[in-house]
């Protein structure tokens, strides 16, 4: 029933007094919200991540009359760009540098995409493969600058477009864009080394 | 792929390996969850009572977020309360004492408090008036009557002293409770004017019978006071202050009876040295209304009153003389008793016609 109504109808429930409105948009938002905040925060400040997640969701209870002041805000942008801002200044403060690190790779690394399996068409043999993949990729985000890997992470996981991304991160478009590209290509040459002694040695 | 698809350089191989990420399942604890809700409700539940600040803070967020504030907007706000506070407070004091409510504006506007300098000039009026009525009486009696109102009205103005009168009357339970009790000052002020009426008079009639007076070579000296009486106070009895002297006679018969003991010898002495006739004649002027007596036994009965003579029912002051005077002293001072006597019956009998 909660996928009825948009998160924004939710929202201007709550705001007309429904608690019940805002348990829906919690329960539909916990596990993505929480999840963004754990790969963000990375390993070294995974255990800021549920109180960086509490205060996100209480400022937002907080500030709910200045979002009702704002017409036609998207509640997803609003309730991500409240977590983004609290979690820079979580790395901030540990000491992290989260400014851009625009550093120069090349576009197109080799990447053996044809060896990996359609990532479209996952049959039950191949889970473990992803699953490896998957643990493999959470490493290579570690090692990704902060802001390539909040564009990243929204854009792959939390389905964010590049216009939505820079109002979460407030930058410019264009910065979004080169950031998704650093990422991505620095992410193909981290998994890449990883996993193709693995496709190999299951190729042989 | 375009910039604007959603997709825009999305890579389905590692999206496809994120979806496969240990992490995927993570939630937060049960208490993060419990807590969050729980602060949510807690909100809403109070929201109503925060209509009023919500609106008010929907309104400076929309409204007035751009206005700045300049400092002489400030400062103008900060002097106009500063106006109405003035306002207020002048126009809702409280009067601090009940009986403002009763008295009348004309009461309170003399109840002004003066300055020293206006009651200093009024002292310096007041001392003159007395002065000037002192001088004109030259009587020994009316030189008591300052002596009597020296004390806090005496220093005052008659203008002072209506005031003061004024605010005795308006608030007599105010001060202490006790009736005011306005009397005494009013009895003064009678008296004081009664007096110098009544010694103009006299000195009016010796100057028209001048054939009646008697001369005073010597210093004159009053049988109820010590004090100097001038030389030209010597009184003829007329019918114009008949009835004026017999009016303050029982005032005057009672200062004569209380300085007659203190002034037995000097009586004595003041009959032989300025004769009876001369004596009476001052006490006539005096107001010291009495007849002489000579008692060569009663001892203790010195300057008292013995009885009033039956003729002239003035009192009869009694000159002991036992073991003092010899026969001859006596005789004298019975001649100028005699004469004494003589005066004042035909100061009595020409008053009672």
């Amino acid at each position: 029933m909660s996928d009825v109504f948009a998160d924004e109808d939710l929202m201007r429930q709550f705001c007309a007094g429904k608690a019940h409105a805002f348990r829906l948009l919690y329960a539909r938002h916990e596990k993505p919200l929480y999840r963004y905040l754990r790969r963000l925060l990375g390993s070294a400040e995974a255990t800021q991540a549920e109180d960086v997640f509490q205060d996100t969701w209480m400022k937002l209870v907080d500030a709910k009359d200045s979002w009702q002041a704002r017409d036609n805000a998207s509640f997803k942008t609003w309730l991500y760009t409240l977590a983004h801002h609290r979690a820079i200044d979580i790395l901030r403060k540990s000491g992290r540098e989260v400014s851009a690190d625009e550093g120069w790779i090349e576009d197109d690394a080799e990447s053996p995409w044809q060896l990996w399996p359609a990532a479209t068409a996952q049959q039950p043999e191949q889970q473990a493969f992803w699953r490896k993949a998957g643990q493999q990729l959470l490493h290579c985000l570690d090692a990704l600058p902060v802001l390539q890997r909040a564009a990243f992470i929204l854009h792959h996981d939390d389905g964010l477009s590049v216009e939505e991304i820079t109002l979460v991160i407030n930058t410019e478009f264009e910065t979004v864009k080169s950031r998704l590209r650093y990422a991505l290509a620095k992410l193909r040459i981290c998994m890449g080394a990883h996993l193709l002694p693995i496709l190999e040695k299951d190729s042989v | 792929m375009s910039l604007h698809d959603p997709n825009f350089a999305t890579d389905k191989h590692l999206q496809t390996a994120l979806r496969h990420a240990p992490d995927q399942d993570l939630a937060p604890s049960q208490s993060v969850r419990d807590n969050v809700l729980a602060y949510a409700t807690n909100v809403v539940k109070q929201a109503p009572e925060n209509l009023l600040k919500r609106s008010f803070n929907a309104f400076v967020s929309l409204h007035l977020k751009n206005w700045n504030v300049k400092a002489w907007q400030v400062a103008s706000m900060g002097a106009l309360a500063s106006v109405l506070l003035v306002m207020v407070m002048v126009r809702e004091q409280a009067p601090q004492e009940s009986i403002w409510a009763e008295s009348k504006v004309g009461d309170l506007a003399q109840n002004k408090v003066e300055s020293p300098d206006e009651i200093e000039q009024k002292n310096y009026q007041l001392k003159e008036h007395q002065s000037e009525i002192n001088r004109s009486a030259e009587a020994p009696e009316l030189q008591n009557v300052p002596m009597r109102t020296e004390g806090s009205m005496a220093r005052k103005s008659p203008e002072v002293r209506q005031s003061q009168k004024k605010s005795e009357n308006l608030k007599p339970e105010a001060k202490s409770g006790l009736p005011a009790i306005e009397v005494p000052t009013k009895q003064l002020a009678e008296t004081s004017a009664d007096k110098a009426e009544a010694v103009e008079t006299l000195n009016a009639q010796v100057a028209e019978a001048p054939d009646t007076a008697v001369e005073a070579a010597a210093p004159s000296v009053p049988v109820a006071s010590s004090a100097p009486v001038g030389a030209s106070a010597s009184v003829v009895p007329t019918e114009a202050d008949a009835q004026l002297a017999s009016s303050k006679r029982a005032t005057a018969s009672e200062h004569s009876m209380r300085n007659a003991v203190i002034d037995h010898d000097a009586i004595v002495e003041k009959l032989l040295t300025l004769g009876g006739d001369n004596l009476a004649k001052q006490d006539i002027a005096a107001g010291n209304y009495h007849v002489l007596k000579l008692d060569t036994e009663a001892c203790e009965k010195l300057g008292k009153h013995e009885s009033h003579e039956a003729e002239t029912n003035y009192k009869v002051v009694v000159l002991a003389l036992c073991g003092k005077d010899n026969t001859a002293r006596a005789a004298l001072l019975q001649t100028e008793v005699g004469s004494y006597n003589k005066v004042m019956r035909n100061w009595q009998q020409h008053h009672n016609e």
